[in-house]
């Protein structure tokens, strides 16, 4: 083949195909924590924000609704009434009482409340007043927010 | 080249020909192989695997179906194959965080994700079946998924009614409303509010000219450039109102020349009785009393004043109206006078009360704000202004308009420029292409634009008008979330009749108690059947809920019912004839069918049953833990030492039975009592009365 | 009965003499016929002139722009398996073809390749066909038929566009015919008659769908007929030059 041809027929061609080539930018990395649903401060270190998902989230919005009250030292309206009680309930981030304790009977003190469970009558029971799934949420949601963090045990998690 | 003869091909044409044909093969190979290797069938089997290391496998495998999987709604316009990777959505097993994603199921939610789809909340490419093409924007689909921290955009789609399952939205839709972005865009279903600025018609008599050249610089109580509300130095943080408009000197110059020329109908000089003023002009301590007055009267309700606790300082009050810490240095006293006793002279909308002052209360009041609520170092950066030259006001005038001050400030006679900012009632159904970058280095997706256009607004248009606001990145979120779920109407009928309107308000009385209601703003800060204010508590079931007596006395002079809350009641020195037709038409109308008032006879309480329920508060059930009685008791709920006078019994037996069913959402849980506990606790709060409720005077029963 | 004997009670059969005219080819005239009378056997010219067959004669444009209708016909064919012209199923169509069909994007992409070629090879040939004098007494006819050909393709390319639905096409299509419509005297008629309607709706979509996949075609088919059967009796490729006109 001549030159000519060369030219014409494979050159010309494969600088227009190559030339429509792209380099698509390589996307940002996701960063979990600003993609996350909501986010809570952590109580022991304010710069450090915790994410919370769908479920934890409604549970921080009831927790703020109906527990806040007794189990955090300021609330909403200003001061806590936690100060008040005897014995003095634990805050709702307590680590170190909680995270012993198993999701039933968390789940079953908040149900049924404090005399049912041998401990203050202090607790009410909320089994009336909130659904089973928030019930769940508030639960998920003091684990999330946990301190020190609260790490779920080796079987799957019972619902 | 020649053929010889039939057959005899050149063995250079037949290696050219052998060679072609492979490349062929090989160029036809490349999508069956693309085919066979896509990235779905990848997920799936990986999914199978999965599943066979849980422990209900066979559940999981029964539900699981090979090739594309999608949720198919033709009237609904939904066509989503997300389920095609995302196999475990449904699968409540697959619901901890544990479980790797795509295969972690949906959180559970109030939709039904095989009746809506997927799209329809997180947006991006329904049809798709490859990654990128469904999550991100890519050259045949401009719209991608929404990150989930603005999820919430996607329920306000549909429900234009505030949700409690989305605080992030209802907050965004309240700083729109608060922050008056309704004043130079068109938004959807955000109402323009009542007092969108302050109506400026009379300003001329309120001001000076120097306040005004200070407010115009720096329009806050003063913010600091991060942001913070700073009083006198010191910082608190508060939202601030008006933004920062970027105005040169000589324009500021201009405007509160213009300003300070509107003066509408003359301020009289202020009145008062001469005997009150000369007994009190001598008290060494006027502004104290009147301090004490200023206190007793909760003006802190509405107004905030910054209050110095240790080192920080905080702005301690309600946000209804303006804050108060150096008013005094403000506004003109004849004014102040005029305005408190008629607020609706100067201000014909404003949601100031119109008090009952005696000469004696607004004398001591008002020399209390004109001097102690002061800074003389307010003004001490305004230049002297010389009075105003006939073209500096004439620019003043047009920058009112140009500056978009018309949009947010009424004054008579202006009429604002229409659509002085983008219409953005369909901002979240815009695509990239539509949106406006210019030649900025923003990243070209909806959520930064949004972003950018609210922190710094010339940084997407140089030449733009729009003020500069600070908000805190919660809030900036919040602002956004609102703003993405602003879509227009859906495309289809069909999904038309699904939106869920928002309620407008409908209480508007009439008669007398319509009068009293409007002069002293009760829906300002409490609700009647849900349409008024957020405040004080809703007094739709006021009359089943509190004895008559009670009511009348609590009007005169409200007491604490609740030891923490900052917010009171104010003292409107209500007549008696006032508290009189409030308190009928609170008995007669604000009735719940469940509350019988007559059926309970208070004759049928026995002080046994008072002494059992006495039992029952304070050791079965702990009620202290949370209500006071004297001065012992938990803080959350009201202080009951004078229920006996303030409840009526039918409703307290009806309360302890499901509160849920007369207060939805409150607090007070709901216990399986029997039917002699609940009449026992009824007779013992029934006997909770305090000596006549009147001569506590202005100390409220209970906890301090 | 043997084999032989039913099978020449077959070949007596109305049937089968209505299929096969002439009868098993046993004798010299029979073959013949046989060979004369199939069409599939004539469909390419009984001799060829080699120098027709050297690249630098025609560099193969005519035979590529054919080869070209047919892959469009072929995978054109298999893309309207999937297709429905109506307004918005078209678009998702594409996606379907995009995302679920086995080798849907290898068969669009095909299409649209190849329409891209046709469009080349057809200019390109035409040029050539000018640089070369094809266009010469006798053979002016041809090159009119050519000239219509190239409207065609042009035409097929144009309604082939609007199909995708998709922002691209919609306006594509909408410029188009906006200057249609300034032609002199039929121009907003011809835009009607085109859009069936006043505006880009599911009236253009169904029209333009119709002119792509049959009446162009039909037409595109018919005029290369034509257009071979002329090259055919003039004598072939490259023949112009030496022969003179038949008188």
């Amino acid at each position: 083949m001549k030159r000519r041809d060369l030219i014409l027929f494979l050159i010309i061609p494969s600088i227009a195909i190559l030339s429509s080539c792209q380099h698509k930018p390589a996307a940002a990395p996701a960063n979990p924590l600003l993609n996350a649903y909501d986010v809570e401060q952590s109580s022991t270190d304010p710069q450090r924000l915790i994410p919370l998902n769908y479920q934890q989230a409604q549970g921080k919005r009831v927790f703020n609704n109906n527990c806040v009250w007794c189990h955090a030292d300021s609330t909403p309206a200003g001061p806590s009434n936690r100060s008040n009680l005897t014995p003095t309930p634990p805050l709702f981030t307590d680590g170190e009482t909680f995270n012993s304790l198993s999701d039933d009977l968390m789940r079953n003190t908040i149900t049924l409340g404090g005399s049912a469970m041998g401990k203050s009558a202090i607790m009410p029971p909320w089994g009336q007043t909130l659904t089973p799934d928030e019930i769940r949420a508030v639960l998920a949601y003091a684990r999330a927010v946990a301190q020190p963090p609260y790490k779920a045990s080796a079987r799957p998690a019972s619902q | 080249m020649t053929a010889k003869k039939m057959g005899e091909i050149s063995t250079r044409l037949r290696a050219i020909f052998a060679l072609v044909s492979v490349a062929f093969v090989a160029v036809l190979a490349v999508s069956p192989v693309r085919d066979f290797f896509q990235s779905w069938k990848r997920y799936e089997k990986n999914y199978v695997s999965y599943a066979q290391t849980r422990p209900d496998t066979k559940r999981l495998l029964a539900d699981f179906h090979p090739g594309i999987d999608q949720i198919w709604l033709p009237e609904m316009r939904v066509l989503d194959r997300c389920t095609t990777c995302h196999q475990g959505i449904s699968q409540t097993s697959l619901s901890d965080a544990s479980v790797p994603q795509p295969f972690r199921a949906h959180p559970a939610i109030p939709h039904d994700v095989k009746k809506w789809g997927c799209v329809v909340c997180h947006r991006g490419q329904g049809p798709a079946t490859e990654i990128s093409e469904a999550h991100e924007t890519t050259l045949a689909w401009e719209q991608p998924l929404l990150p989930i921290r603005f999820i919430q955009a996607s329920c306000g789609v549909c429900h234009r009614a505030d949700l409690p399952q989305t605080p992030k939205l209802n907050r965004g839709r309240e700083l729109l409303s608060q922050l008056n972005c309704s004043g130079c865009h068109h938004l959807q279903d955000i109402e323009r509010p009542a007092m969108l600025g302050p109506d400026l018609s009379n300003v001329g008599n309120k001001l000076t000219r120097q306040w005004i050249y200070k407010w115009l610089k720096e329009p806050h109580t003063v913010v600091d450039s991060s942001g913070n509300t700073v009083v006198d130095g010191y910082e608190t943080v508060e939202e601030p109102r008006m933004p920062q408009f970027r105005l040169t000197d000589p324009e500021i110059k201009a405007l509160s020349a213009y300003l300070t020329t509107l003066k509408g109908q003359p301020i009289e000089p202020a009145k008062f009785d001469q005997g009150v003023v000369a007994s009190l002009q001598k008290s060494p301590d006027l502004a104290d009393q009147g301090e004490v007055r200023f206190r007793q009267m909760f003006c802190t309700t509405c107004h905030s004043l910054a209050v110095t606790q240790g080192d920080e300082t905080k702005l301690i009050g309600g946000n209804i109206g303006p804050e108060l810490t150096k008013v005094g240095s403000k506004i003109n006293p004849d004014w102040l006078v005029a305005w408190l006793r008629d607020p609706q002279s100067y201000l014909p909308h404003a949601l100031m009360p119109r008090y009952r002052w005696s000469d004696q209360d607004l004398y001591k009041v008002t020399q209390y704000i004109n001097t102690r609520l002061t800074d003389p170092e307010l003004l001490s950066n305004v230049p002297p202004l010389e009075e105003p030259a006939q073209e500096e006001i004439r620019l003043g005038q047009r920058l009112f308009l140009e500056k978009g001050c018309a949009s947010c400030h009424v004054i008579q006679g202006v009429s604002p420029q229409k659509d002085f900012g983008p219409d953005l009632a369909i901002l979240g159904s815009k695509n990239v292409s539509q949106l406006e970058f210019g030649n900025s280095s923003i990243p070209r997706n909806i959520i930064s634009y949004i972003q950018a256009k609210i922190t710094d607004p010339l940084s997407v248009n140089p030449a733009a008008r729009m003020p500069q606001y600070r908000l805190t990145p919660t809030d900036l979120d919040a602002i956004t979330t609102a703003l993405l779920g602003m879509t227009g109407s859906p495309a289809n009928s069909s999904l038309a009749r699904l939106i869920v309107p928002r309620a407008q308000g409908a209480f508007h009385p009439a008669g007398a108690f319509g009068e009293l209601s409007d002069r002293y703003k009760c829906a300002a800060c409490h609700r009647f059947n849900g349409d008024g204010g957020n405040l004080a508590p809703e007094l739709s079931f006021e009359g089943s809920r509190a004895q008559r007596q009670w009511i009348m006395d609590f009007l005169k002079n409200p007491q604490t019912l609740r030891p923490t809350l900052i917010f009171r009641m104010p003292q409107f020195n209500l007549t008696d004839q006032d508290a009189s037709v409030i308190a009928d038409y609170l008995g007669m109308v604000t009735q719940s069918a469940a509350v019988k008032l007559s059926a309970v006879d208070q004759k049928q309480f026995t002080p046994q049953m008072a002494e059992m329920g006495k039992q029952l508060y304070e050791v079965k059930y702990q009620c202290n833990a949370c209500h006071t009685i004297g001065s012992a008791g938990g803080y959350v709920g009201p202080n009951l030492s004078n229920a006996g006078n303030w409840l009526n019994a039918a409703w307290i037996e009806e309360w302890l039975k499901n509160p849920q069913a007369l207060v939805p959402g409150t607090i007070e849980p709901r216990r399986s009592l029997t039917e002699q506990e609940v009449q026992a606790l009824t007779a013992y709060v029934l006997t909770l009365k305090q000596k006549a409720p009147g001569s506590a005077g202005t100390t409220a029963g209970g906890a301090q | 009965m043997t084999t032989e004997e039913m099978l020449n009670r077959l070949r007596a059969t109305r049937a089968w003499m209505s299929i096969f005219r002439r009868g098993p080819a046993r004798t010299n005239r029979t073959r013949s016929l046989a060979i004369f009378g199939n069409v599939f056997l004539h469909l390419l010219p009984v001799k060829v002139r080699e120098q027709s067959l050297r690249v630098r004669a025609t560099y193969y444009l005519g035979t590529i722009s054919f080869f070209m209708f047919v892959v469009l016909t072929l995978t054109g064919i298999f893309l309207m398996f999937y297709y429905h012209p109506a307004a918005p199923q078209a678009y998702l169509d594409m996606k379907d073809l995009r995302f679920v069909v086995s080798n849907g994007v290898f068969l669009r992409n095909m299409h649209r390749v190849a329409a891209h070629i046709m469009v080349i090879a057809v200019f390109w040939h035409m040029f050539h066909v000018f640089y070369r004098g094809g266009y010469r007494p006798p053979h002016e006819f041809n090159w009119a038929i050519g000239v219509v050909l190239l409207l065609l393709t042009l035409l097929l390319s144009y309604t082939g566009y609007l199909l995708p639905w998709d922002q691209l096409a919609f306006w594509a299509i909408t410029v188009g015919t906006n200057i249609l419509s300034s032609a002199p005297f039929v121009g907003p008629q011809l835009r009607y008659l085109l859009l069936g309607g006043n505006l880009v709706g599911e009236n253009a979509l169904l029209r333009f769908y119709v002119l792509h996949c049959v009446i162009l075609p039909l037409l595109a088919a018919l005029l290369i007929a034509v257009h071979f059967w002329r090259i055919r009796k003039d004598g072939g490729l490259t023949v112009g030059e030496s022969n003179e006109r038949d008188k």
